[in-house]
């Protein structure tokens, strides 16, 4: 077997496929996990685009991308937000200061397929 | 410092005071870096600090973190400089797009795989006229541009001052977000 470098886009995929799966509603987890995946998508590819090395922070890569090119360093941002929600804020994944509000599946969802939105925005025009 | 604290506490309300019956407008960058020298810590004066920094701007300042925002605030005058001419940005570019929006400015951190990563969002929330978020994304992209193109105005016009712009501006970000959906809307102060 040869070993080759694993392309984080990949996460984007299964974040894609995770929130077409007839379930998703009644899975929370899953809809946290599509918020989790698309980050890490996307600040995968960015710190392997940049050539910084895997222990590099998510703030050095934040300031990296920002030097660059502030779109995409915006659309990182936001995803960071809400991957923070849905990682560690139990009541509510969704907010985008972590503060909680109601708490609403069909609303978290929605949020969900926002982060894929950003994360295809960001990877189509990191290119 | 405790002794001296009370006075130039005193001067800087009288300066908030005399701000307050000048009619709101959009604030150059004189007006912006317009601090007097205090000898106080931050948390003393943050009741007049919240009011004089962007108080007058902003409709909320909702974080946790509120004695570090205003700590950061309160050393980088080129931070206020950025979040007052991103303020009147979006206010002279969102009037059209929205009912009515309120903004307000966050410090958000709490990440526990990187302690050291912060970002000072400016929300702005609102009932907006946009049919999707594309198209609130697309207005974000504009104000981002903008920050980008503001802070190297500051570094055209202030080389010395380098580190200060660039922190600056790697603090801040922008959303957009909707009422009652991505944005929680506070009463206005």
């Amino acid at each position: 077997m040869t070993v080759k470098s694993f392309p984080p886009g990949e996460f984007l995929n299964l974040a894609e496929r995770m929130v077409y799966l007839k379930n998703i509603l009644d899975d929370e987890a899953l809809i946290r996990t599509v918020m989790n995946r698309c980050y890490y998508a996307v600040f995968l590819v960015f710190r392997e685009k940049l050539g910084l090395p895997e222990n590099t922070t998510h703030r050095r890569v934040y300031e990296e991308v920002k030097r660059k090119n502030i779109k995409l360093a915006g659309y990182l941002d936001i995803l960071w937000v809400y991957r923070r929600g849905a990682d560690y804020y139990l009541h509510s994944p969704v907010v985008l200061r972590g503060w909680a509000i109601t708490h609403r599946v069909s609303f978290e969802l929605d949020k969900a397929e926002r982060c894929i939105d950003i994360a295809q925005r960001a990877l189509s025009e990191a290119i | 410092m405790v002794g001296t604290g009370s006075m130039e506490i005193i001067d800087v309300l009288s300066d908030v005071n005399a701000a307050t019956l000048v009619p709101a407008g959009p604030l150059s960058v004189s007006e912006s870096v317009r601090i007097p020298s205090l000898t106080s810590t931050v948390s003393e004066l943050q009741p007049v600090w919240e009011k004089y920094l962007l108080c007058d701007l902003v409709n909320y300042f909702n974080t946790k973190y509120r004695d570090e925002l205003f700590s950061i605030l309160y050393r980088n005058e080129f931070l206020q400089m950025l979040l007052r001419d991103v303020i009147d940005f979006v206010v002279k570019e969102l009037q059209d797009s929205a009912e009515q929006f309120n903004i307000g400015i966050s410090l958000e951190r709490e990440d526990p795989e990187d302690p050291e990563q912060r970002i000072i969002f400016l929300i702005v929330c609102g009932k907006w006229k946009f049919r999707d978020f594309n198209e609130r994304l697309d207005a974000m992209v504009k104000v981002w541009k903008y920050m980008e193109s503001r802070k190297n105005e500051y570094l055209k016009n202030s080389p010395l001052d380098r580190s200060k712009i660039e922190e600056a501006y790697f603090l801040v970000s922008v959303f957009i977000g909707e009422e009652g959906d991505d944005c929680e809307v506070f009463p206005t102060r």
